[in-house]
């Protein structure tokens, strides 16, 4: 258990949080085409 | 007072200049549907980061790792079912409240289901609910301020709660949200380079850690009852159900597809994010003073571990963790209010809405300061607020979800007996070995709804849509 929570884990959260950047990006994206509308 | 690296001082600056210009981007709203429920425009990935980061506020890290540093994984593992109860919202309610298109919060879907003094009852309770959940979030955010700044607990609680109020009030859900997804990448990488770094740096082999923290377990474990254990896990596992930040997700989500996603991913984020905040807790013996409290394991660590500059990014998470949980609740406490309380009572315009939400953000804020002064440790608030929300809301919301003929009677009987009887248990059952008030609360609101649909005519359909 200890060995998947620390090494596992670690990476799986660094790759959400990837993949929540580039959402994000798109999301302010459209936020500012709909400001601009 | 603690000491800090200007490496340290331009990260956390930095953090804030970024906030700033987010609060900036996504300020302008022009109706209270797009302050409520952003349109219902959030992509599942964003439905997903927005309630993890809520989730794992300063009570899942901090409080988390001071638990593990005394008990191993025993809470882990009393958590699970916390993990549980959102994979299953996501699976079962949230694609059904999503259905509700026209509804900008929790209390208009009970208005759907039960009528107007049903949304009423439940807007107090959730405005109630949002204020002290900031409150309880204010006072620990104002004394890691306090600790790192040195100001007085009640400017630092202020200043915290001030600067969260700032970057909600005007950009609404839209802006919480993606401010909360930019906070949820920030921890969601610190944190682990933070695990990461102390398994490289270990000068013995990670077996030791890993029998140490069956050792803590095992010991957590024996000091335990029944009914605590029985208290605890049904606490975590209800308290929270779809309290009004995370029913805001739900109602906000493109699609009921990118709702049940959102929340599914956030049930499983949560296993890893707390298993990784509990293994820090257990690790912490291998590099600090058996004497260190608890609830300075998360920083202590950090700092011994991490160089000036990268502890700064672990400083800028920990103020993430606070203002992202906030930011959830003001906002929440805003549009319950605005949607559940004035607008039965008030017909105004669309715009006059926008503005009382606005307001009601600020105004929100200033009570959550002043309650904070007198508000108990993190782990009792969210447990006292945890035992009013589960007895009082989860019953009719889940049963109207289910339900196609609801009876108004059943509604507000199960929430003013659900909620009556878990205060009123918690006041005369104390001790480890009474049966919990969520408990009594939740059986009394089952009660109470049976008898009420059993008795109660149907709703009108001109009631339930109006």
């Amino acid at each position: 258990m200890t060995i998947i929570f620390a090494t596992i884990f670690p990476l799986i959260s660094i790759a959400a949080s990837i993949a929540t950047l580039f959402a994000l990006v798109r999301f302010i994206r459209e936020i500012r085409k709909d400001h601009e509308a | 007072m603690m000491m800090l690296a200007p490496a340290d001082l331009a990260v956390i600056s930095i953090y804030f200049i970024f906030l700033l210009y987010f609060a900036y981007l996504t300020r302008r709203n022009k109706t209270f549907n797009e302050f409520a429920v952003a349109k219902h425009s959030v992509p599942a990935i964003l439905v997903f980061a927005s309630l993890a980061t809520t989730i794992v506020g300063p009570g899942f890290s901090i409080g988390f790792t001071s638990k593990a540093w005394s008990s191993g994984y025993l809470y882990y593992l009393l958590v699970i079912p916390y993990a549980a109860q959102v994979i299953l919202v996501g699976i079962f309610l949230a694609p059904k409240l999503s259905q509700y298109r026209d509804c900008r919060s929790l209390g208009d879907v009970m208005r759907k289901k039960y009528g107007a003094f049903t949304q009423v009852l439940t807007g107090l309770i959730s405005v109630g609910l949002c204020i002290g959940f900031a409150a309880v979030m204010g006072k620990v955010g104002g004394s890691t301020l306090r600790d790192v700044a040195g100001w007085p607990l009640g400017i630092s609680i202020a200043v915290i709660t001030g600067a969260t109020a700032l970057v909600t009030f005007s950009g609404g859900l839209r802006a919480t949200i993606a401010t909360e997804s930019l906070q949820f990448s920030l921890k969601a990488v610190v944190v682990p380079i933070l695990v990461l770094v102390a398994v490289v740096q270990l000068s013995h082999p990670i077996a030791v850690v890993a029998q140490r923290a069956d050792d803590l377990s095992i010991k957590a474990f024996e000091g335990l009852n029944f009914w605590q254990i029985l208290g605890i896990s049904l606490s975590f596992m209800l308290g929270e159900a779809l309290i009004p930040p995370y029913a805001n997700r739900a109602l906000a989500a493109k699609t009921g597809e990118a709702s049940r996603s959102g929340f599914i991913l956030a049930g499983l984020f949560c296993l890893v994010w707390l298993a990784m905040v509990a293994f820090l807790g257990v690790v912490a013996h291998s590099y600090l003073s058996q004497a260190t409290a608890g609830d300075n394991v998360f920083v202590d660590i950090g700092r011994k571990l991490l160089p000036s500059g990268v502890f700064g990014f672990l400083l800028a998470t920990i103020i993430a963790l606070i203002m992202s949980s906030q930011e959830s609740v003001l906002n929440s406490a805003a549009v319950a209010f605005t949607s559940d309380i004035l607008a039965p009572i008030a017909n105004v315009s669309d715009r006059f809405n926008l503005i009382a939400a606005k307001v009601a953000t600020l105004v929100s804020a200033g009570i959550a300061i002043y309650a904070a002064q007198f508000s108990p440790s993190i782990i009792d608030g969210l447990l006292i607020l945890y035992s009013v929300w589960a007895p009082t809301i989860i019953v009719p919301l889940v049963a109207g979800l289910f339900i196609e003929r609801t009876r108004p009677l059943a509604g507000w009987l199960s929430i003013i007996a659900g909620g009556g009887s878990s205060i009123l248990w918690q006041n005369i059952a104390t001790g480890t070995h009474a049966v919990p008030a969520i408990l009594i609360g939740l059986i009394a609101a089952l009660v109470a709804y049976a008898a009420g649909h059993a008795l109660g005519r149907p709703i009108k359909k001109l009631e339930a849509t109006s």
